[in-house]
């Protein structure tokens, strides 16, 4: 058990409780907007954690930079995943509306 | 606005970006893996036939790019430790609230990086975006009260001026300073 092991381990861990905690999001939550909360942020950041921990275990620059690559194609694509679920989700009215303190976006398709 | 460049030339910054792409999948600067990357890249951009991407106004400020994203990682952190509280708080999730925000980033590159930023950040999911009205309609989460609507929908505009800040064109960055020197 050196250093470098044990820091790996704790980011592993951590991902995963993350991914895990996510998970637990998408089930508990009510609706189809409120469950992209949990599909986007825990999610991503359990990915981070995880690609971080496998990036310290192997510690060289060629794995590293295929690493940041699965990070910035994450961070780029599950805003964009989550949108247009939301934004489909919304047009079909697949939403909790007496879960929602404001509704803007119901009050400008009423009007339109 | 600058003028067009036209031909071939345009599509330099994504031929260069499929090429780094392919290097790092490969894992090896070998000469035969960067020519048939570029190869491979131009066939692919050639047969694709995207339209002209929006350009993000081709104007990087790198220090505010810094900031932007070092800002954009805490967030994306506290965001996730947020939601899966919210995961695990005994008797279930507080409500949300659709808020439409003001938005003044004119290009679409623009708006696309705000939109994903807001994605990313704590109780925000951008919903849908009315580019004719200039609005952008977010989901936040949790939000309990009138006030925290209204928090919201300033921190949306504190991102999209961070976002124009790092990478917007002039005019925008000088509209968002008058705005802010008016408060």
């Amino acid at each position: 058990m050196n250093a470098t092991n044990v820091v790996s381990a704790i980011l592993l861990l951590a991902g995963a409780c993350f991914a895990a905690l996510g998970g637990l999001g998408l089930v508990r939550f009510p609706d189809v907007l409120t469950r992209l909360h949990a599909a986007t942020k825990p999610q991503v950041v359990g990915l981070l954690l995880i690609l971080a921990g496998v990036g310290t275990r192997f510690g060289d620059a060629t794995t590293a930079a295929q690493l940041v690559l699965v990070a910035a194609f994450q961070l780029i694509t599950v805003p964009i995943t989550a949108q247009t679920v939301g934004r489909i989700a919304c047009r079909l009215g697949e939403l909790r509306r007496d879960l929602l303190l404001r509704d803007e976006l119901g009050e400008k398709t009423r009007t339109d | 606005m600058r003028p067009n460049k036209t031909g071939a030339l345009a599509w330099l910054p994504e031929l260069c970006w499929l090429v780094v792409v392919w290097v790092l999948l490969w894992g090896s600067v070998s000469p035969l893996v960067p020519l048939t990357g570029i190869a491979i890249a131009a066939a692919a951009l050639w047969t694709a036939r995207l339209p002209r991407p929006a350009p993000l106004t081709g104007r990087l400020r790198p220090v505010r790019l810094l900031v932007y994203v070092g800002d954009l990682v805490g967030e994306l952190f506290s965001s996730a430790v947020q939601v899966s509280w919210q995961a695990i708080r005994y008797g279930g999730p507080a409500g949300g609230a659709l808020v439409s925000v003001p938005i003044r980033a004119h290009s679409g590159g623009l708006l696309l990086v705000t939109a994903n930023s807001v994605s990313l950040t704590p109780g925000n999911v951008a919903v849908e975006l009315d580019r004719e009205n200039g609005r952008l309609f977010v989901h936040g989460f949790p939000i309990r009260s009138e006030r925290e609507v209204e928090d919201l929908r300033r921190f949306v505009v504190r991102i999209e001026a961070r976002v124009i800040r790092a990478v917007g064109s002039p005019q925008d960055l000088r509209a968002i300073e008058q705005e802010e020197k008016r408060r």
